[in-house]
């Protein structure tokens, strides 16, 4: 079963990433790419920052009174014959989902991209109950066969080349050794479609809930979300609860955000908005649709205006191929489901804190994330809010070794900086062992660490102040 | 507490208030797209986005399509031909140089839909602005035909070319039906290497016929 | 006008050459510049590692030493620093009166480019000749709006010529305490960066802040390449001050 890497290992995980280089010029290529492609499609959108505040005022404003759009939401899916299930923790869902696959029969169940079934750890409940269950998203589908959690939101494994996935492909599927793109492709289309054909539910995740309508929006490129979710009996669809918006008006800007954001498209090559469960015998379609309303924490993250725009995310990945952490680590370094920077942000707030503790700080910080986001989160100032409940907060996080060390050297620092004579007393005797005995201190934390890579800089012989005053300065 | 309840009063808790209060309007969402064009221009749009996500677009407007499909129809000699229950298809299905093709029923068991060499239906919209189809299996029984083939021709009526996305959203008739469908181009992934493979799970080729 | 120039403890321990030539270009554009001996720190480092508790003692000292100067401006030859008075308004959110004279010298405050632009400097005095990277610092950058004043000004030193890398926005790595609690990722985004600068055959690489050119220092020095760090006010004010 596919693990993550441990999260509060992150340190060591970002070191072992950097050591694999085949993988690091596949994240650049990828990362690269979805960049320029976003920059292009925003060339030819010039009222893209007036569909951001739109975005955000819409998603704020949801938000703000979830409780409602969540009632009206249950109200006309139930109207059109649909079943809403509440889950409010992954227990509840994986218990929810299970008893749906069991209920449908023999066959196999097959999963359209879902990070929320992720999140929950679907896959690996079905496996413990003996379900066969199917990703049918080709990325996907590659790091199901290799055992491997995804590593970037929108393409799975693209930390993979093709010579690696023909080989897996070889040895899993049957296909030739060298197999080309194009027959790796048809032959996951043949093989799936079987699973399609066999299958007694479908789950899916959706990008949006409609509370209008009761209805759900699922973007795609490959068609598998549409299998999913006409071919089988039954479909199932995992919704965190952020996912409501009002209107089906509001799908305006927001499919104009979201495909361009992610992978530089004006609009993915399929849309599903579903409303029900076909309603006669003859029609195409479910006879029955589920959908599970997902809490799991997401609730918590409303208590305060800077935490709840966390939920203003549209999944896009955007923030994932800019920032320069993730563009040297890629996925899996962050041992969580969402990774990069809003899964810094994210993951701490679903996870106990005391153990996502080390992603806020998997950041410099630099801010390109909050220039891209399409719904605006600020998400450096997200990082500090969590930065500062890691450190000065009353939640107890594990004392890893060092950490004592840190908080008595901040503390020290900043008693000395709020009293200039001392400052000057201290630089001056830093200067002092730093002409001496520089070699012997860049030796020691914290220089120690700064020396790998890097010549460490030697301090001015005199300060800035001193200097001005030899030249007759006040 | 059921789940239902619990999530609900979570959520109210969370945001310091209790049931009942009255909730303003949402935020206004205008027209994001423009609607200056006309319906020359707007097929012609409709031609060139399409084309650039890698459908193709025939022009049948003199003859509901007859000469593009017998074309298309002759160029990839399909065993199995799925078709979807529309009129416009109907009338093809008939005429004599079509007739005796190996056509499927619209009722169609799903074998013989997972099978079908291609399919035929038609497009209740278009949106000129990303070359897309709207199909409404309300108005249509076109699901499967239009998705499980590798080749799927659509019949799009030219006086349902709309000019954009918002257009389209509000002309789809409410109630909503079970499935509404926008389909922009055939099937594709990067998934293996950034390489760009064209036809995955949904049809390796699009051609629309306007009539 | 009167200013007092925010040296930042930076410029003051490792790099005293940057305040000289700051001080010397603003005066260059009509400037009564003071400095404060009593100086220390803008608090940027306590806030982004998460204490910004110990920020507000020196965030308040920065206040008050700014209201008794007299100065009109706070004029800091620093992105992140210009960027760190910003945000002193959120530091007192539960505190108006220190709020109200947060805002008020927020609103007073500037990186060193910006102010000469907005003071009508259109031709920097300094020459100096060489090809020239520039590279954004991220806070001067996204929290300031500062990308074409540093790159304008440049271009008017005589002899210098200034080239564009791609990757001139891109983060240079260092990112506070990140560059010594996560050194080989720090590295490894500085590297990319490098790559970039060493492929451009540049003599200088520039920035307008302080940290960043240390840190991309330290590694183009470690990687044995020729390209020298300079500051933006070591350029545009070169031949008019003694270094040291």
């Amino acid at each position: 079963m596919a693990e993550h890497l441990p999260m509060e290992q992150f340190p060591a995980n970002a070191r072992a990433a950097l050591n694999d280089g085949p993988q690091r010029q596949a994240l650049r290529a990828a990362t690269n790419l979805f960049d320029e492609r976003r920059a292009t499609a925003l060339a030819t959108a010039p009222d893209w920052q007036s569909w951001r505040e739109t975005a955000r005022a819409v998603k704020d404003h949801t938000l703000l009174h979830l409780d409602h759009y969540l009632e009206q939401f249950e109200r006309n899916a139930i109207a059109r014959g649909a079943h809403v299930h509440w889950a409010t923790d992954a227990a509840d869902a994986v218990r929810i989902l299970l008893d749906l696959a069991r209920a449908a029969g023999k066959g196999p169940v097959v999963k359209s991209k879902s990070m929320t079934t992720e999140e929950v750890r679907l896959n690996e409940a079905f496996e413990h109950a003996g379900i066969e269950a199917v990703e049918t998203d080709l990325g996907e589908w590659i790091q199901q066969l290799a055992g491997e959690v995804p590593f970037h939101i929108v393409v799975p494994a693209i930390h993979k080349s093709r010579g690696q996935i023909a080989k897996l492909f070889a040895e899993k599927v049957g296909t030739a050794p060298d197999a080309d793109a194009k027959t790796l492709t048809a032959a996951a289309r043949e093989k799936l479609r079987v699973k399609f054909a066999q299958a007694g539910l479908g789950i899916s995740g959706a990008n949006f809930a409609i509370a209008e309508t009761g209805s759900l929006l699922i973007l795609e490129n490959e068609g598998n979300v549409r299998l999913t979710t006409s071919v089988v009996r039954v479909h199932a669809a995992l919704v965190g609860i952020e996912k409501m918006l009002p209107r089906v008006a509001d799908l305006d800007v927001f499919l104009r955000l979201l495909p361009r954001s992610g992978t530089g498209q004006a609009l993915t090559t399929y849309q599903s908005l579903l409303t029900g469960p076909k309603t006669a015998s003859g029609d195409e379609g479910p006879d029955e649709l589920h959908v599970v309303l997902l809490d799991n924490g997401r609730s918590r993250m409303l208590a305060q205006e800077i935490t709840r725009q966390s939920l203003a995310c549209i999944r896009c990945g955007a923030c994932l191929n800019v920032c320069p952490v993730y563009q040297q680590v890629g996925g899996h370094a962050y041992g969580s489901v969402y990774p990069g920077p809003i899964g810094a942000v994210v993951t701490p707030q679903l996870v106990p804190l005391a153990r996502a503790a080390q992603l806020p700080f998997a950041s410099t910080l630099c801010g390109a994330c909050r220039d891209v986001c399409p719904v605006k989160i600020d998400i450096p100032a997200l990082l500090l809010h969590l930065r500062q409940q890691v450190r000065e907060g009353s939640v107890a996080v594990p004392a890893a070794q060092g950490r004592f060390f840190e908080r008595l050297t901040m503390r020290l620092a900043a008693f000395v900086m709020q009293r200039p004579r001392l400052y000057r007393f201290a630089t001056a005797l830093a200067r002092l062992l730093d002409r001496f005995a520089g070699p012997l201190l860049h030796r020691l934390p914290p220089l120690s660490k700064w020396r790998q890579g890097r010549t460490v800089p030697r301090l001015g012989k005199r300060d800035f102040h001193t200097l001005w005053r030899e030249r007759g300065r006040k | 507490m059921n789940a239902r309840d619990s999530i609900l009063g979570a959520v109210r808790q969370h945001l310091g208030r209790t049931t009942g209060a009255a909730v303003p309007a949402p935020p206004p969402v205008p027209l994001l797209g423009s609607l200056d064009l006309d319906a020359g221009a707007r097929l012609k749009q409709f031609g060139e986005r399409l084309t650039a996500v890698g459908g193709h677009l025939h022009l049948g407007l003199d003859d509901g399509g007859l000469d593009a499909v017998q074309q298309l129809l002759a160029r990839y000699a399909p065993k199995s031909i799925a078709r979807s229950d529309a009129p416009t298809v109907s009338l093809l299905r008939l005429h004599p140089s079509l007739r005796t093709l190996g056509w499927l029923e619209p009722d169609a068991t799903r074998d013989e839909l997972f099978s079908a060499d291609l399919g035929v239906t038609a497009a209740q919209w278009a949106i000129a602005e990303t070359g897309t189809l709207v199909l409404d299996m309300a108005q249509e029984r076109h699901r499967l035909a239009s998705l499980l083939p590798p080749v799927h021709i659509a019949l799009l009526p030219h006086a349902r070319i709309l000019a954009n996305l918002g257009e389209a959203l509000k002309t789809i008739g409410r109630p909503l039906p079970p499935t509404i469908t926008f389909v922009t181009g055939p099937s594709r992934t990067a998934d293996i290497e950034l390489q760009l493979v064209v036809g995955v799970h949904g049809p390796r080729e699009l051609h629309v016929v306007v009539v | 006008m009167r200013v007092s120039l925010f040296v930042t403890c930076l410029v003051d321990q490792c790099w005293p050459s940057i305040g000289l030539a700051a001080a010397k270009l603003l005066e260059h554009t009509g400037c009564e510049v003071i400095t404060d001996r009593d100086q220390t720190c803008c608090g940027q480092p306590f806030c982004n590692s998460g204490y910004p508790r110990l920020a507000e003692p020196l965030a308040k000292k920065v206040i008050d030493a700014f209201e008794r100067s007299g100065a009109e401006a706070l004029i800091a030859p620093s992105g992140s620093c210009a960027a760190q008075v910003h945000h002193y308004p959120g530091l007192f959110a539960a505190e108006p009166a220190w709020l109200e004279r947060a805002e008020r010298l927020a609103a007073r405050t500037f990186e060193l480019s910006q102010f000469l632009v907005q003071r009508g400097m259109q031709k920097a005095p300094g020459s100096f000749v060489g090809r020239v990277a520039w590279h954004d610092a991220c806070h001067g950058l996204r929290d300031l709006g500062v990308r074409d004043e540093p790159r304008a000004l440049l271009r008017t030193v005589a002899g210098l010529e200034l080239v564009e890398i791609a990757a001139a926005e891109a983060c240079c790595g260092f990112g506070g305490t990140f560059a010594v609690k996560l050194p080989e990722l720090s590295v490894a985004i500085a590297d990319h960066k490098i790559d970039q600068v060493e492929r451009a055959a540049v003599d200088v690489l520039a920035s307008g802040d302080a940290s960043c050119l240390l840190h991309l220092r330290g590694r183009l020095e470690r990687r044995g390449l020729p390209v020298r760090t300079m500051h933006l006010a070591e350029l545009l004010a070169h031949g008019l001050y003694e270094d040291r």
